[in-house]
């Protein structure tokens, strides 16, 4: 079975990878992704199932917390049935969302700033060292760079220190890292047309 | 003081309790250490095996068989018997060379050699050797006899009665001595040599046909020793016919002599004429009863009668010659085996200087440095030396007489007893020293118990964190509460933020954009932000139509809420001037499909009548048919995602990014390499297009204060925790300096 599913993987992924290169088979690229993206889609509706079964089950069972369960799956199943019915662009569906997803998650990566300044304090004295020093230098060198005096810019940070810093270091750094992305990708790539990585296979 | 005991093999001197040299592992004892060599008498091989095992004739003197072995000596050991005590038959050894000869017939009687045989008259050749025409001295040559060598060998030029006239050879006669030492005699070397033995043969078969009663003439010239050896005291034969003349007197003498004795020897065996046979020969042997193979052939069928010595031992210590021949019995046999006529030529060889005298006082003589070299008195000398060469001989045990044939091996031999300690003395130098006291300091130190300080507390971190989050929360709401303008903005604006600007400015009017909401409600404030102004400048300037579309599940719902509320000043409408082309599943591939084809990755979206049909976007089939493509992302992959993938299909379409503050310096190198028109990241990049769309909508300058507050507070939150935690250090470290 892993034989099949091996060559349909490796066939598969040859036939995408050359509709990049030759136009005939762009059709039949184009094809196999419709199918990747059904099949994409089926897979968020299985987690969604999934999901709710779970949830289901912790309220049969009475296990503890079960009241919140029963509030994500009411939740769950109202905003489907009316995202359906009523479609994205609904005024009471926008409400919705900007009422309490996005507060929700926006309350989250305000607390991230906090957490990141809380954890940059505590740097120095948790592990006081040569890169902490670095790192901790470099954030405020950037944090004050980035902002302005109330009358006027510190002429300096603005117009060298963080251009430097933004364009020459950080661009350097972020080069680095999309370069070794891009190998790992073409490598992962290689081994799963070769067989040598089956993430289909499962755990 | 101490006794040692020395070494046989390296002479080195050795405990006498140690069983083993120290030095060279040699065994200083033997085997059986309850040996005692004066209660155990040491028994010599006996001389059959050695004289069976060398090959040469047993009877010979010790001195002249180990003459003979130290020559042709190899790796096989050799045993050197006990000095025999000197009887009082033969003169001392170092002054009599043949007294061995006769010291050792006396044990030897059992087994007499062919050539003492042919001299007495009996013929021992084994079967098969010696036919009626072969000459008995060439068989005896074949049947390896062996014969001294100063019987054997030529007589002397000069015609002198000195045995030892070799002494004037050359070395190529000593040489060939020395190999009829060992393997017997040639018969080339013999039908050379032995000219004046085949005379003296011949002479005796002339004698033959006198008659035995003939007088012998007195011979004066004699030997003393040859006329001891037989017995007579100068009344011996007449002159010999023919040949006298070459031959010396004495031997001529001797040889008619011994004619008539020597008939049975020199005629061949089983042919012995009646008339001559009963001659007794000197000396009795036992194997004379046996039948010899030429006498049992069928041409003497008679029986053999039983074996009766020739004569006692007391005959032959009396040497009356004449009476052991008288005494002898002839068997019957023997008598009446026809003789045949024996022919000159095959004379045998003489046997006249063979036979030792028992009490003939020889005269000393000076002997040649060679024969001195052999005699036994040198071999005595260097008797330790050859037993270090040789080995240890066996005195006890199986062993017994053997010689060297346990060689000390020093892994086998290996002493029992403790070797005796050596002291050393180590020489360390201070380097030494040093480095072995710091692996003291280091093996101690691993050793040692460390004591467990107590850990310091971490502090109110809880309050920390409290006091962190109040401080910012107060100061920003505080900030945004008041819409005051603390801050300005920057006067320069990044030069991918103009990009951008620029590329919206380049969007032909009421042309097809394409927008992409890929971000997270969680950074909602922070893209609207940063997009609402370049979005409101492009829909203030061109017009467009805009498709909107998403690759995260709110995206669609996060498009609606953007469109309903930073651009609602421009009065877009939902499916008239843009449409929202939902939620594109698939991620990568995803994009990778609607970038091939837009219309038929969305066909769901268009059975709905949403997207295409609704004729908001007419003639945009492909991707390269949307004026411009703006990427709305938070993070780093969404928007690689979108500038890889749709590279070809978008062909010279401008993509333009809008990203957060995280994400903009990661996506900075694809706008230095082109792939990217503009990139507007953060608040800071989005100042720009602000200032240059007239401030509109002017959230960049809400948030403004609020940023650049917040900001502070970090920086200064940084700067705090390094100033406190450079006074903790220097306050830990000064009372220990102190």
């Amino acid at each position: 079975m892993y034989i099949v599913a091996l060559i349909f993987a490796a066939i598969g992924g040859l036939l995408v990878l050359a509709g990049y290169f030759f136009a005939p088979l762009g059709e039949l690229q184009r094809l196999i992704l419709d199918w990747a993206i059904i099949v994409a889609g089926a897979a968020m509706l299985v987690g969604i199932f999934n999901l709710v079964l779970v949830h289901a089950t912790r309220i049969q069972s009475r296990a503890k917390g079960s009241s919140y369960s029963m509030i994500l799956l009411l939740a769950l199943f109202s905003t489907f049935v009316f995202g359906i019915m009523l479609g994205p662009d609904n005024p009471g569906i926008r409400r919705l969302v900007n009422t309490v997803v996005v507060p929700a998650e926006s309350s989250l990566m305000a607390l991230l700033a906090v957490s990141l300044l809380y954890g940059s304090v505590r740097l120095l004295q948790r592990r006081l060292n040569l890169m902490s020093g670095v790192f901790l230098a470099t954030a405020a060198l950037m944090l004050i760079a980035s902002a302005t005096l109330p009358f006027g810019e510190i002429g300096v940070m603005s117009t060298f220190v963080r251009p430097w810093l933004q364009h020459v270091l950080a661009l350097g750094g972020a080069r680095g890292l999309l370069i070794g992305v891009a190998l790992g990708t073409l490598l992962t790539g290689i081994r799963v047309l070769i067989g040598a990585d089956r993430p289909y296979q499962g755990g | 003081m101490e006794d040692f005991v020395a070494c046989p093999n390296c002479g080195e001197l050795n405990s006498p309790e140690l069983p083993y040299c120290q030095y060279c592992q040699w065994r200083l004892k033997p085997l059986d250490d309850s040996w005692d060599p004066d209660r155990t008498p040491v028994k010599p091989i006996p001389e059959d095996s050695d004289s069976s095992a060398s090959g040469q004739e047993p009877l010979l003197p010790d001195w002249l068989r180990d003459a003979g072995t130290s020559i042709s000596r190899d790796s096989a050991p050799t045993i050197k018997p006990p000095v025999q005590p000197a009887t009082e038959v033969g003169p001392p050894a170092s002054d009599d060379l043949l007294a061995g000869l006769m010291h050792e017939q006396e044990p030897e009687q059992e087994r007499v050699p062919d050539w003492v045989a042919r001299i007495i008259g009996l013929d021992e050749s084994p079967p098969g050797v010696g036919g009626p025409n072969v000459d008995a001295r060439d068989s005896t040559a074949e049947q390896g006899a062996y014969v001294p060598p100063f019987i054997e060998s030529p007589a002397s030029p000069t015609g002198t009665d000195d045995l030892f006239w070799e002494a004037d050879a050359p070395t190529a006669d000593v040489d060939r001595l020395d190999r009829r030492l060992q393997g017997g005699t040639s018969s080339t070397e013999d039908s050379e040599v032995h000219e004046w033995l085949r005379k003296l043969d011949a002479t005796a078969s002339g004698a033959e046909e006198r008659p035995s009663q003939r007088p012998i003439p007195a011979i004066t010239d004699v030997p003393t020793w040859v006329t001891q050896m037989r017995g007579v005291t100068g009344d011996l034969a007449g002159p010999l016919p023919g040949g006298e003349a070459e031959l010396p007197a004495w031997l001529q003498d001797s040889a008619a002599l011994e004619a008539g004795e020597t008939r049975a020897r020199s005629t061949p065996s089983g042919e012995i004429p009646a008339e001559t046979a009963p001659e007794p020969p000197l000396i009795s042997t036992p194997d004379l009863g046996s039948k010899p193979p030429e006498v049992a052939s069928p041409a003497a069928p008679q029986p053999t009668p039983p074996s009766v010595p020739a004569f006692s031992t007391e005959s032959l210590d009396a040497f009356d010659v004449d009476a052991v021949f008288e005494s002898m019995h002839m068997p019957d046999w023997l008598a009446d085996v026809p003789q045949p006529e024996q022919p000159p030529e095959q004379a045998p060889p003489s046997e006249v200087p063979s036979e030792p005298a028992e009490e003939s006082p020889m005269v000393p003589v000076d002997l040649p440095s060679w024969v001195e070299a052999m005699r036994p008195a040198a071999r005595e000398k260097s008797g330790p030396a050859e037993n270090r060469e040789e080995g240890r001989l066996e005195q006890v045990g199986p062993l017994l007489g053997l010689q060297g044939v346990l060689p000390a091996v020093p892994a086998v031999t290996r002493p029992l007893n403790k070797p005796r300690p050596h002291a050393m003395r180590l020489e360390a130098t201070e380097q030494h020293d040093t480095h072995a006291r710091l692996l003291e300091e280091m093996l101690a130190a691993e050793t040692r118990p460390l004591a467990i300080t107590a850990g310091r507390a971490l502090g109110p971190q809880r309050v920390l964190r409290w006091a962190l989050g109040a401080i910012l929360g107060l100061t920003l709401s505080a900030a945004l509460v008041g819409k005051g303008t603390i801050f300005p903005f920057p006067s320069t604006v990044p030069i991918e933020s103009m990009a951008a600007v620029r590329g919206v400015e380049g969007v032909p009017p009421d042309a097809h954009v394409l927008l992409v909401f890929d971000y997270e409600p969680a950074t909602v404030g922070e893209m609207e932000a940063t997009a609402a102004s370049l979005i409101d400048h492009l829909l203030l300037l061109k017009h467009p139509r805009l498709a909107l579309i998403s690759t995260s599940p709110t995206g669609s719902l996060l498009a609606e809420g953007f469109m309903s509320t930073a651009v609602a000043a421009r009065g877009y409408v939902a499916g008239t001037q843009y449409v929202n082309l939902g939620y594109l599943a698939g991620g990568l591939t995803g994009v990778r499909s609607f970038a091939g084809d837009p219309t038929q990755s969305l066909s769901a979206a268009s059975v709905l009548g949403r997207a295409w049909d609704a004729g908001v976007l007419p003639g945009t089939e492909r991707l390269s048919d949307f004026a411009a493509i703006i990427v709305l992302t938070d993070s780093l992959e969404s928007g690689r995602v979108w500038i890889e993938q749709t590279a070809a299909p978008r062909g010279s379409t401008p993509l333009i990014l809008v990203a957060s503050s995280q994400a903009g310096p990661m996506l900075l190198p694809y706008f230095e390499s082109g792939q990217v028109t503009g990139i507007v990241a953060g608040l800071n990049g989005a100042a720009g297009p602000e200032i240059m769309n007239s401030g509109l909508p002017g959230y960049v300058r809400r948030y403004w204060d609020g940023y650049n507050i917040g900001l502070y507070m970090g920086f200064l939150a940084i700067l705090t925790a390094g100033a406190w935690r450079a006074w903790r250090l220097y306050s830990e470290r000064r009372p220990e300096e102190i």
